[in-house]
């Protein structure tokens, strides 16, 4: 099964360096780019995007990382994929409420690494 | 009886001239014109039943005869330029010796006399006793306006010892251990108001000596013959003394002296022992008053030494006393003068008349209240503290009320500083907190998309990749470094005071070019600026960041779709405000974004590399300015930011 990856972040450098980062660990994986929560919703919603994982940004306007999990909850899609919350914060409030989410898988600080990606075992 | 009708008159004015108990006018013989009723029942005495062409030298050929020389020798004195004499003598009555006190006239013309008058008393101990009585209450009268004890010796000397025939008096006055004169009449006295020197004597010296450390009256008939006589202030003679005691102490001591022996009798050492009496009591009463007056100076003293205002109120609200405080502080708080007697309505302002009334009543009924009043006359605002209690007498009767105002304002001015000090303590702190929260993010942001292109970099297999990165690497530098200055700006304008001065607007429109010049993109906008003034009145520094947010702003979202980008600068002024407008033809603001346009953080694009602070910071530098701001916009169509600045900021 291939690996299909949605990347939501709000800053279009960081997808971009999350992109090149995912395609040199692994070329075989498919990415999906959303740059807000709400994008990401709709293609969730739509099935345009069947992903195996998601790395969600936190500090988003309009919708925040932890938003787009409520609204998420509120769907009826099934939350079959890993969710890691990918983040520049250091905040530990921000660490403690991703550990409150039961769909939360881990929490990664940017930069994304391969190092990274290979402890969440994409 | 001779009587011719020239000397009619003559005879009423010499006897009304005369004060004595008994008065009798003769004529140049001597023969007896008038007597009055107490004279002949004297004349009767000495054996003259009748007075029908009696003569003065009748009497001088009678066994009366001393009687009748009493009076020709004293006639002998007079001449036109001393018509009258007074003397003291004995008189001779069957044998008896009598003292009187007496007084001859005579009635001239041309040298020649027209007839005499005489005038006796008898000093029988009734006739003493009475004067005495009489002395006394004039001396009590006089004594009233006495404020000092030697002036009070004085009066007392001139208004009882001179006139109650005593010879010569002295009082002496206790001093340590010596009787000091402090007064005298007769001899001893050398002017209006001043005794003999000299005359000190020790404590227990002599007669006064005796009787001070006694404190028992003496009197001696012949002083040579006296065990307690020394040569003081008199020669040998009779003499009494008698204490004055003051609260159970010796005070000083009354001493009369006279060259005649046996001149005093039991009525004169009475008479002068209630004389000491009286000076005693009336030392006392000055010596209490004294000391009531010096405890109401010490009282008034505290009283008056405070900044609080007292007052003292009587059951029907007039005012009955108040501290110098007062005063000053009254016409300060209300512009109203008090005054001892006025009544509460014509110094209470009218607002706090109904709390007055209630207050008063309560104190009255022995309650005590206090309360804060915010108080405001001629602008001046006051925060005043008072209290009203019942005044207390001795016995603890309610005969008043008092009312204490304290001035607090300064104190509460102080405490209110203090609270908005606080305030913005607190919301400084929960800024803060919300910087560190957003440094977090924001700083880190760009500094973790800077790792992870530094990544990218490394593993990067060709040049044109790299530069991709490197220029991406560039702009969350850029985004990191103007996140930094707004944080200092913001910062900046918080905590600078506002320096208002004459900022020249040409100048600022060239520093500010300068700056624009490296902003990507400032070359293909059209910047126009219409300054209808060549310079305000303002903060340069506040000045210089509310126009380079807006022109920064108004570079930064221009719309490229348009072939020509602008941008209009417009300062004016209004009557008390400065209006500066900057107007856009950029990408507007959508409608639902304008609401929270001016919030931290708050960006309108949200992969637009800004802080979220820039307009943030302008609203705050507006509003500390005293301004207000408001913008219109349609997206896609431009922006209009408009700024109304008063001239004279509250805050400068």
């Amino acid at each position: 099964m291939p690996k299909v990856v949605l990347l939501v972040d709000d800053n279009p450098i960081d997808l971009m360096i999350n992109e090149k980062t995912l395609q040199r660990y692994d070329d075989s994986v498919v990415i999906f780019k959303a740059n807000s929560g709400e994008q990401a919703l709709e293609m969730l919603k739509s099935g345009a995007c069947n992903p195996t994982c998601l790395l969600l940004d936190i500090k988003m306007p309009t919708m925040n990382g932890f938003e787009f999990l409520d609204a998420l909850a509120q769907t009826e899609v099934e939350v079959k994929f890993g969710i890691h919350m990918l983040s520049s914060s250091i905040d530990p409030s921000d660490l403690q409420q991703a550990e409150e989410r039961e769909v939360v898988r881990s929490y990664i600080e940017k930069p994304l690494s391969a190092a990274k990606l290979e402890k969440i075992k994409l | 009886m001779k009587t011719t009708d020239s000397i009619d008159a003559s005879i009423l004015e010499l006897v009304g001239n005369l004060k004595h108990e008994h008065r009798a006018v003769f004529d140049a013989q001597f023969n007896l014109l008038y007597s009055n009723r107490t004279y002949r029942e004297y004349l009767r005495k000495l054996g003259f039943d009748s007075i029908n062409n009696l003569s003065l030298l009748d009497i001088y050929n009678s066994e009366a005869k001393e009687h009748a020389s009493l009076w020709l020798d004293g006639f002998k004195t007079l001449n036109p330029l001393k018509p009258s004499y007074a003397f003291s003598a004995f008189d001779k009555v069957r044998e008896e010796n009598y003292r009187i006190d007496a007084e001859v006239q005579a009635l001239f013309k041309a040298n020649q006399v027209l007839a005499y008058a005489l005038g006796f008393d008898e000093l029988t101990d009734t006739y003493l006793e009475n004067r005495f009585n009489r002395l006394k209450s004039d001396f009590l009268a006089k004594a009233l306006m006495v404020k000092d004890t030697n002036e009070l010796m004085w009066v007392m000397t001139d208004e009882i010892l001179a006139k109650l025939y005593l010879g010569d008096a002295l009082i002496l006055e206790r001093q340590g251990n010596v009787l000091a004169p402090i007064a005298a009449y007769g001899s001893q006295r050398k002017g209006r108001r001043e005794v003999a020197e000299g005359l000190k004597v020790s404590f227990s010296q002599g007669i006064t000596g005796y009787v001070a450390t006694t404190a028992m009256p003496y009197m001696t008939g012949d002083s040579r013959k006296d065990p307690h006589y020394i040569q003081e202030h008199f020669a040998a003679g009779s003499e009494v003394a008698v204490p004055i005691i003051v609260r159970g102490k010796v005070f000083g001591v009354i001493n009369c002296e006279s060259e005649q022996f046996n001149f005093f009798r039991p009525i004169h050492q009475e008479l002068l022992q209630r004389t000491a009496e009286v000076l005693s009591a009336r030392i006392e009463e000055m010596n209490s008053r004294q000391e009531l007056e010096l405890l109401e100076q010490r009282h008034l003293a505290i009283i008056n030494s405070t900044p609080n205002s007292f007052l003292l109120f009587d059951p029907s609200y007039r005012i009955m006393s108040f501290n110098t405080a007062a005063t000053k502080s009254w016409r300060y708080f209300t512009g109203l003068n008090i005054e001892v007697g006025t009544d509460y309505k014509k110094v209470v302002p009218k607002e706090l008349l109904g709390k007055f009334e209630n207050l008063a009543r309560q104190s009255l009924q022995g309650g005590k209240a206090e309360e804060y009043l915010s108080w405001e006359h001629e602008d001046n605002h006051y925060r005043l503290k008072v209290n009203f209690a019942p005044a207390l007498d001795r016995e603890g009767k309610i005969f008043g009320f008092t009312l204490l105002v304290e001035d607090v304002s300064e104190l509460y001015h102080a405490n209110q500083t203090l609270r908005a000090k606080n305030l913005d303590l607190e919301q400084g702190n929960r800024e803060l907190d919300k910087f560190v929260y957003s440094i977090s993010h924001d700083l880190r942001a760009p500094l973790s998309s800077m790792m992870g292109l530094v990544n990218l970099i490394e593993n990067a297999q060709q040049l044109p990749e790299t530069k991709i990165y490197a220029k991406m690497l560039q702009d969350a530098a850029e985004s990191m470094d103007s996140y930094i200055r707004n944080i200092l700006e913001y910062s900046r304008n918080k905590r600078f005071e506002i320096d208002l001065e004459e900022v020249d607007l040409e100048e600022l429109f060239r520093d500010l070019e300068q700056k624009f010049k490296f902003i990507p993109g400032y070359r293909e906008l059209n910047f126009e600026t219409d300054l209808s003034l060549k310079r305000i009145h303002s903060d340069p520094y506040r000045m210089e960041i509310i126009l380079n947010n807006l022109i920064s702003n108004a570079i930064k979202y221009r719309d490229i779709a348009k072939s020509k980008s602008w941008c209009k600068v417009s300062i004016s002024e209004r009557e008390e405000q400065y209006e500066i407008k900057v107007a856009d033809n950029g990408i507007g603001i959508p409608k639902a974004k304008q609401a929270n346009l001016f919030d931290m953080f708050f960006k309108v694009q949200s992969d637009h590399p800004g802080s979220g602070l820039g307009l943030y910071i302008l609203k705050e530098v507006v509003n500390n300015l005293g301004g207000e701001i408001e913008v219109q916009s349609k997206e896609k169509k431009g922006s209009t930011f408009s700024i109304l600045l008063p001239k004279n900021p509250p805050n400068a």
